[in-house]
């Protein structure tokens, strides 16, 4: 679904920068030719940039092999959140004057069993990259990939051959007016030389000493010597045994292996013939390549977004039905409750204001009654009581309250009324059951007759609650 | 970062906060079904209620309605108060009445009064049991003194007047209750 191809080719090659296209079916056809140096002049190109190519960032660009550098560095961590950083100090220190090679690198790792465990850095070395990639930003057509036809061979030998990863291989493949030698070791690109062929009989002699030296310089770079040759042969009279003869060692002969690959051909390009395949466009190259590091980044994030929109485009659908569902659900419960207000106004008061009054009305009913309490306080005084004061307090917390007289000669005679007093204030109050001669204060009567020895003061609180 | 990269961002950015606005809003709504279809339950409830208890209902609404004097004006209320107490202190025999409003004091349909009087026992007993017959008069407070000399009692009642103010206010009239003093006679002696 989220499947997206590369749909331009860039090829830079003997001085020229070639625009092909990348869609099937017409992919390989030239879309455009321009001479390197006008390129790298800048905008002047933008004016001839064909409708196919402009705005389209989804290329892949395959820069001539001497454009990209190497370096071998110790490193025993696997981890690329440790590599980069470590290969972006070590580039930038060892390039001080090219500070973009910051953003121009890749790496692979030396297996853990090899001699020298490490990393092998590739790089943009050649200055012409660099112009050539801004020029091409600069109207917004700049790859998204970098690579050479030394890592797209080394795809295609790691397909072919199960050893390929544990043998040092040469590749000769012969073009017309020069031949490419590559040179690799155990899955890793070590160098490519490009021969002028010469003209006449000595074509393959002079070939010869050339594969010869580049053997010697092989030994020395990879300390190993070559086990496997293949040739890639542009004519007919380019034959293995003759190769093999000359370089006394068996060359094989790397064509009928290709036949397998179904492959893009090129219009202006025939030295890239049976290196890439339409699946090979794909958004995420199989071959080794370079990617600005921005870039790298951004595609890096690319499926964390798609992820982000589709679930959230999941978890809103969802979320719309229910909003949908729950706005049909208002609607009917707004009918609903017009229905039901309906009803209610011509039904008299709500249940609430009935509580309300009807704790009111309690509220009164359960209050004590004044003029009962009066009645039944008076009733229930023994002879011998002359009230002085009587207050009946009904707010808050209901008491009667009784302040009199007594007329007594003895004290036993005072106890006998007011044992009186608590005997029918108990009969007479139902809450009084507790009242006793201790709630009633007694005091002597401080008037100034003859007979105050004789008179006392009571008075007495009662709750009525 | 490169234009669509920050358009894919704001995409992801604007996808998830429409999901959240969403959630909120479905929220929000939820809330407002829930309470409503309470509300209906409530108000179904209530109604049933009512048809079911009507009767009683009425009678309750009748009896809370009676608490409150209806009147046109504050003032009219508090002239036809005074009125009445007047007349009931009168038909009792009680002297020097004395009726105090306590404007100031005043609470949403209330007004606070101070009535004094002074009078036989009996007698005041009867405006007591008199006044309970005025449910929109509710005595807060009552204080009898003695006043040996003149063998009387002074009495001070506090009570709260209750009224609505209603347009037309309904014919109504609380019958003068008869004058008796059975009731508080048998504790007179005890003045």
């Amino acid at each position: 679904m989220f499947t997206k191809r590369l749909n331009g080719i860039i090829v830079v090659h003997n001085d020229e920068v070639f625009w092909t296209t990348g869609r099937q079916p017409n992919a390989g056809r030239s879309l455009l030719r321009l001479p390197l140096d006008q390129v790298l002049a800048g905008d002047v190109i933008a004016d001839r940039i064909p409708r196919e190519v402009k705005g389209n960032y989804k290329s892949l660009c395959i820069v001539p092999d001497h454009w990209l550098g190497m370096e071998r560095y110790p490193f025993r961590s696997t981890r690329p959140a440790l590599i980069e950083p470590f290969l972006e100090r070590k580039l930038v220190a060892a390039f001080p004057e090219r500070k973009e090679v910051r953003h121009f690198f890749n790496y692979q790792s030396l297996a853990a069993g090899e001699a020298e465990n490490g990393l092998i850095a590739y790089f943009l070395q050649d200055e012409m990259g660099y112009r050539l990639y801004n020029s091409l930003r600069k109207i917004d057509i700049a790859p998204r990939y970098l690579t050479s036809p030394a890592f797209l061979w080394l795809d295609k030998l790691s397909r072919v051959s199960s050893d390929f990863s544990h043998e040092s291989t040469l590749l000769i493949h012969m073009g017309r007016l020069e031949c490419s030698l590559y040179f690799y070791f155990r899955g890793h690109f070590i160098f490519s030389r490009n021969v002028a062929l010469s003209e006449g009989q000595d074509r393959l002699e002079a070939l010869t000493y050339e594969i010869n030296q580049s053997q010697y310089m092989f030994s020395q770079k990879a300390k190993s010597d070559l086990n496997r040759v293949y040739l890639l042969a542009a004519s007919p009279s380019e034959t293995p045994e003759a190769f093999s003869a000359t370089l006394g060692r068996e060359v094989i002969d790397f064509q009928p292996l290709l036949k397998a690959f179904q492959t893009i051909a090129f219009e202006d390009a025939a030295f890239l013939d049976g290196l890439l395949q339409p699946r090979d466009l794909s958004s995420k190259v199989p071959f080794f390549s370079l990617t600005h590091r921005k870039i790298k980044r951004e595609l890096e994030w690319e499926p964390v977004q798609w992820a982000g929109i589709l679930v959230g485009v999941l978890l809103l659908l969802p979320l719309l039905g229910e909003n949908l569902l729950l706005s049909g659900m208002i609607r009917r419960q707004a009918v609903e409750t017009r229905r039901i207000q309906n009803q209610v106004a011509h039904s008299e008061e709500l249940v609430g204001d009935i509580e309300q009054a009807l704790d009111r009305v309690l509220e009164v009913a359960e209050r004590p009654v004044c003029a009962d309490t009066v009645v039944r306080m008076l009733a229930g005084l023994p002879a011998g009581i002359q009230v002085q004061k009587l207050a009946v307090l009904l707010d808050d917390q209901p008491e009667v309250k009784l302040e009199a007289k007594v007329r007594a000669r003895s004290a036993e005679q005072l106890k006998g009324i007011l044992d009186q007093l608590v005997v029918r204030v108990r009969a007479n109050f139902k809450n009084a059951q507790h009242f006793s001669l201790n709630d009633i204060d007694v005091g002597v009567d401080s008037g100034g007759d003859a007979e105050s020895s004789s008179r006392y003061r009571i008075s007495m609180r009662l709750e009525l609650t | 970062m490169s234009s669509k990269m920050k358009m894919r961002w704001l995409v992801v950015g604007c996808i998830w906060a429409l999901a959240l606005v969403l959630t909120y809003w479905n929220g929000v709504k939820i809330d407002t079904v829930a309470t409503e279809r309470n509300m209906n339950e409530q108000r179904l409830r209530e109604i049933n209620f009512q048809r079911q208890n009507a009767k009683e209902l009425a009678r309750i609404s009748e009896s809370h309605e009676a608490l409150f004097l209806p009147v046109e004006s504050l003032d009219l209320g508090i002239v036809d108060v005074r009125s009445r107490l007047h007349a009931l202190a009168a038909a009792f025999d009680l002297k020097d009445v004395r009726i105090q409003t306590e404007m100031t004091q005043m609470v949403e349909d209330q007004i606070p009064c101070t009535v004094t009087a002074r009078g036989a026992l009996g007698p005041a007993v009867g405006f007591l049991t008199a006044l309970h017959k005025y449910l929109y008069l509710t005595i807060g407070r009552m204080i009898i003194t003695s006043d040996k000399g003149r063998n009387e009692i002074e009495m001070q009642v506090e009570l709260r007047f209750k009224y609505r103010i209603v347009d037309q206010p309904p014919g109504r009239s609380v019958a003068m209750p008869q004058v008796t003093t059975s009731q508080g006679a048998q504790g007179a002696e005890a003045l």
